[in-house]
């Protein structure tokens, strides 16, 4: 029922955490996710800054060069101007340089290839102010294909110098576009990044990651035009306007193919070029994404340790709680206990001291003595409820199931409950239904149910008041060919009725609700639960409806078997010491506690039985040892016993080498009175099994047997 | 009713259309080097990747989901542009291009034999010299297309400032001088020519134009090959032509520290009127903006000249679907008469094209007659990359005279026939 109870808010608890642990490992995720992204613009932009650097130290060094290959001729005397241009093909062949030039003031041209012509598209350059150029230039002029390159031109005004009459006033050197390509490969990035050079129109200066055919010049912006209407990327007017501003700008896209690009674009100083730089972000995905997987996984490890912590903190608490409860409910019941017990000692004191005062008066003695048995039966009661919560408990509770008469317990537990009822000025009604009388169950557990109901309905039930007890029955099938029934008692009254809280907690051990009177306060707080626990144990349920101060009803039900009367049944037999022939009989008694032997050897002395006491268990099987055999046919043996034990002593008379070692009737007669001692008892040899406080009645019935 | 019926019947063929009729997309790529072209059937036309062009659109209109994307490479370049990208997705499917390097193609296993599609009437159209040289292994890896006979073309301005009006001739003629009139035609030249003005082109920069030394180094009897096509100049005849290039620049006929120019260097100087001779072709020889006169390399008894076949070949990427395209595309340019036409300008490998068109392809019978004086410079043999690899630098060394003549020789022998040998080792044939 706990369990039950606890289920919801455990299935609560696993959803909370399973949220929290999902919320907190998308939350770790995104902030990774970002960091990443951002550390991978970084590394964009660092390597945009790299490879533009690049480009801007090629352009200036290849002037540069230029530079120091003019002067370098100016060592040089020449005497005609085919002597400057071998000097001039000596540099160009020495170098990296594809073509070199130099430009007369009347715009002729003087390879280091010993030609001399005139070409506009190469000078032209020479008209602006800029005393430096770099352009793209591809002969695409040439009438022969087979000269045809992609180069870029790099020029440089010089002083003007002469030769042979013809004056120079600038230099030229033609680099085929590789030169500056190889340079912007990004080796990092398994070659899958690009970096790209475009003029201000768009068109490619470089373009590594080309598949166009040699000469076929893409225009970077209306490519990405399509691109962008392809993906709704950012539009390139508006990227140029950003531009115009400096620094560096990135943005991502996805081309045609559905792969998500991340590209840069930066001005290129005073070239009115522009870099792009171009990177699958598939790569930057592959590079991190087993740090991601691998920083997720100790992420969701460390909040499963997070909510496993939490959890068994919680589970400790609980049990902690549990346990403090439990503390003071036992502490709750003790005090009760001691309350209980020192009551009934006190009337037990207080009626002997009364007896000893009173000892010649004849009928306040009887008076005394019936007080006096009333509290020690009341004590016994209270014993019993905790054996009995005990083994219930302990699932150790034996059912004793045999045909019973529903209609005959419905009698007794009201004929034994009338007057107490009554007594108290309480109305009493019984409304029974019974259609099959005769079923199989626990008739004493049974009657224990109903009584505890019943005492309790009076208990908590104000005078005048009025307790409604209905018992009646529903089919509910057969099994195994055998016609069931539920069969239901409902024990209502008006009483003080129960908060909800107390509702949750009646069933449960040690719990009694306050703010009553003294009265409603006596007993243990077993009652209900074991009657709980018994209902569980027959497969029935107990349960109540209760409102404050108007009453409760509790509700009882359990199957049962429904069976015929038997023929006959043992009626009961009230077997009286008196009439079981037992005259003669010596009895060994085995018991530590003089005061136990004492009353014990009397008891059997005023039923002419003769009996000897040992005071443990050692002196018991010497006495027998040594006595006749046959002198002892019965030994009462008490179990807890200094120097040998009961058990021992038992195993010990038992393997002696005599003729009544295993004839001997051995009756353990202990205070020890649970499944387990009464199994132990048998499996040490003993015969029967005597609980104390001993029950004169009982005894005699195993003496006889 | 009969509307509901409709309107299924109009989403079902939608429906086809959308998901079973849609014709899947092939593409393929061409690649050409950048080469010249002039042809008859075309005047607009001036290079190969635009008769491709033209080509590629018409075979796509014809070829529904056939998508045909044709990409120029510089003649350096064509490591990198062919064999350099197998396998990728810029690789070369169909390739348009001269047979200077079709042995080392189809020992790379990469060229497949095309001999399935062609057809009898294909095989009877083109003479039999240019299928010899179109296989290996038994098996036809081309499809000629054109070939161009290259000699000389000489500046006839020059000669007349030269003095040398005695030599020219018309311009239909390819004239062949004996290797004294060489002698005295180049120091005459040299005499007589302007300052900046060179006699004849040499280079050694890279292996761009080798068919040219290759072709001055049998001047003085050298076979180049033996039996077996393998390098054969260390003899007399091969030490002797090689001496004969050395001392043509000793006495300065070449143009300065030739050893480091490439041929599009002498090619320039020749069009700006600065070198009396080029190596030129019915593809070039059309470009040249002066009176020219052609005459043979010299050797031989009338000279020699060599063949360029160019034609068309196809790759096997790993992709049956393009190698499929690649394949009907070959066949339909080689099969098509409109496209078989652009091949008239050159010396068509069509026998039909050439007789359609000779009276209108210039010199065409000169170069049948030529036919005779020319040299095979491949020998078929693999690896020819390789061997061209490792042939300019022996000319280099030569011409800056850290190698003798003879030292050239053994040095050429040794290394090509290793390159040679190399790609025998290594190469093998499409499966």
């Amino acid at each position: 029922m706990r369990q039950a109870a606890r289920r919801p808010a455990i299935i609560i608890f696993c959803i909370c955490m399973a949220v929290l642990m999902g919320g907190s490992c998308f939350w770790y995720y995104r902030q990774i996710s970002e960091k990443i992204y951002q550390s991978m613009i970084d590394n964009i932009q660092e390597l945009a800054e790299h490879d533009l650097n690049a480009i801007r130290t090629n352009v200036e060094k290849n002037w540069n060069q230029l530079e120091s290959i003019h002067q370098r001729m100016l060592y040089y005397d020449y005497s005609s101007v085919g002597e400057m241009q071998e000097r001039l093909h000596v540099e160009q062949t020495t170098s990296d340089i594809e073509k070199l030039y130099y430009v007369a003031e009347d715009g002729k041209l003087y390879s280091g290839d010993y030609i001399i012509s005139e070409d506009a598209n190469l000078t032209s350059e020479f008209e602006k102010e800029d005393d430096r150029f770099v352009i793209r230039y591809d002969d695409v002029d040439t009438d022969i294909p087979e000269l045809q390159r992609e180069y870029l031109l790099y020029g440089i005004r010089v002083e003007p110098w002469e030769v042979e009459g013809v004056v120079f006033t600038g230099m030229i050197s033609k680099r085929l576009t590789d030169s500056m390509q190889d340079e912007l490969i990004i080796q990092s990035y398994d070659e899958q990044g690009s970096s790209s050079v475009v003029d201000a129109d768009g068109y490619y200066i470089i373009n590594v990651n080309r598949s166009m055919s040699f000469q076929e010049r893409q225009n970077f912006y209306t490519a990405f035009d399509q691109k962008r209407f392809l993906t709704g990327g950012e539009d390139i007017s508006k990227i140029d306007q950003k531009l115009k501003n400096g620094g560096i700008y990135t943005t991502i896209y996805r081309d045609e193919t559905g792969d998500e690009k991340v590209m840069t674009f930066q001005k290129v100083g005073q070239m009115d070029w522009y870099f792009i730089m171009e990177i699958s972000r598939d790569v930057f995905k592959k590079q991190t994404s087993s740090i991601m997987y691998l920083s997720l996984i100790a992420a969701i490890l460390v909040i499963i340790a997070l909510v496993f912590s939490v959890g068994m903190w919680y589970m400790m608490m609980r049990k902690s709680l549990h346990a403090k409860t439990q503390i003071e409910a036992k502490n709750e019941f003790l005090s009760n206990m001691s309350h209980e017990i020192r009551t009934p000692l006190n009337g037990l004191i207080g009626l002997n001291h009364l007896m000893a005062q009173n000892i010649d008066d004849r009928d306040k003695m009887k008076e005394y003595l019936q007080k006096a048995s009333h509290a020690a039966q009341y004590l016994l009661a209270l014993v019993n409820d905790i054996l009995d919560m005990s083994k219930l408990q302990a699932g150790k509770v034996d059912l004793h199931i045999a045909p019973a008469n529903l209609d005959m317990i419905l009698d007794n537990v009201i004929s034994m409950q009338r007057e107490n009822i009554e007594g108290r000025g309480l109305h009493l009604c019984v409304e029974s239904d019974i259609q099959e009388s005769w079923i199989e169950c626990d008739e004493v557990r049974m009657k224990q149910v109903l009584m505890n109901l019943l005492s309790n309905a009076a208990k908590f039930t104000p005078r005048d008041g009025t307790i409604t007890v209905r018992m009646y029955q529903e089919a509910a099938g057969e099994v195994d060919g055998k016609q069931r029934i539920k069969n239901c008692f409902e024990v209502e009254d008006t009483g003080c009725g129960m908060s909800e809280e107390f509702q949750k907690h009646i069933f449960e051990a040690f719990t009694q609700e306050r703010e009553h009177n003294a009265e409603s306060q006596k007993g243990t707080g077993l009652g209900m639960s074991i009657s709980h626990l018994l209902m569980e144990a027959m497969d029935g349920d107990l349960s109540v409806k209760s409102k404050l101060g108007e009453g409760s009803t509790f509700y009882v039900s359990f199957p049962a078997v429904v069976t015929q009367e038997p023929g006959h049944i043992a009626a009961e037999q009230e077997i009286r010491a008196a009439d079981l022939d037992l005259e003669n009989l010596n009895i060994l008694i085995a018991e530590d506690n003089e005061i136990n032997a004492e009353i014990l050897t009397e008891i059997l002395k005023e039923n002419h039985i003769t009996s000897e006491v040992a005071r443990n268990g050692r002196e018991a099987v010497e006495k027998f040892a040594d006595s006749a055999p046959g002198t002892y046919p019965i030994i009462l043996m008490d179990i807890q016993m200094p120097e040998m034990d009961g058990y021992e002593a038992a195993k010990a008379i038992r393997s002696l080498k005599r003729a009544d070692a295993g004839t001997a009737r051995i009756l353990a007669c202990t205070a020890n009175t649970f499944q387990e001692d009464i199994d132990r008892v048998m499996e040490c040899g003993m015969n029967g099994f005597i609980g104390k406080p001993i029950n004169i009645e009982e005894l005699f019935l195993k003496l006889k047997e | 009713m009969k509307k509901r019926g409709l309107g299924a019947a109009v989403l079902l063929g939608l429906g086809l259309l959308l998901c079973g009729c849609a014709q899947e997309e092939v593409s393929i790529t061409v690649k050409v080097p950048v080469l010249a072209m002039d042809t008859v059937a075309d005047s607009d036309i001036r290079s190969a990747d635009e008769f491709l062009e033209k080509a590629a659109e018409a075979f796509e209109e014809q070829n529904e989901g056939a998508k045909v994307r044709v990409v120029t490479f510089e003649q350096t370049k064509e490591d990198e542009a062919v064999a350099g990208c197998f396998d990728t997705d810029e690789a070369a499917d169909v390739l348009y291009e001269g047979y200077f390097n079709m042995a080392t193609y189809i020992y790379s296993g990469k060229m497949v034999p095309l001999d399935d599609m062609i057809s009898d009437e294909m095989r009877d159209d083109i003479d039999s010299s240019m299928w010899d040289m179109s296989k290996a292994g038994g098996k036809t890896y081309m499809v000629p297309f054109l070939s161009l006979q290259n000699t000389y073309i000489y500046n006839k301005e020059l000669f007349r400032k030269a003095g040398l009006e005695k030599y020219l001739t018309g311009e239909t003629v390819i004239q062949n001088w004996t290797l004294d009139e060489w002698e005295e035609i180049l120091a005459t030249l040299k005499e007589k020519l302007p300052e900046n003005t060179y006699v004849m082109p040499m280079y050694a920069a890279n292996d761009q134009g080798d068919t040219h030394t290759m072709t001055l180094i049998r001047s003085r009897g050298s076979h180049f090959f033996d039996e077996d096509g393998k390098f054969h100049l260390n003899t007399q005849e091969g030490i002797a032509g090689l001496q004969w290039i050395r001392d043509n620049m000793e006495k300065g006929y070449y143009p300065p520290y030739c050893e480091d120019l490439e041929i599009s260097d002498t090619v320039e100087l020749f069009y700006n009127g600065q070198i009396a001779f080029m190596i030129g072709n019915s593809a070039n020889r059309s470009t040249v903006p002066f009176d020219y006169g052609v005459v043979n390399f010299p050797g031989g008894e009338n000279g020699y000249a060599t063949a360029f076949v160019t034609g068309f070949s196809a790759f096997d990427n790993g992709d049956e679907k393009k190698l499929e395209l690649a394949r009907k595309f070959v066949k339909y340019i080689c099969e098509t008469e409109t496209w078989r036409d652009y091949s008239a300008g050159a010396i068509p490998a069509s026998q039909k094209t050439a007789e359609k068109y000779q009276d209108q392809i210039p010199m065409l019978e000169e170069y049948y007659r030529n036919n005779t004086n020319v040299v095979d410079f491949t020998a078929n043999n693999p690896n020819w990359r390789g061997v061209r690899d490792t042939f300019y630098p022996h000319i280099q060394k030569l011409l800056r005279g850290d190698e003798s003549a003879a030292e050239a020789a053994a040095g050429i022998d040794q290394d090509c026939n290793a390159a040679i040998e190399e790609g025998v080792r290594t190469g093998s044939l499409h499966e």
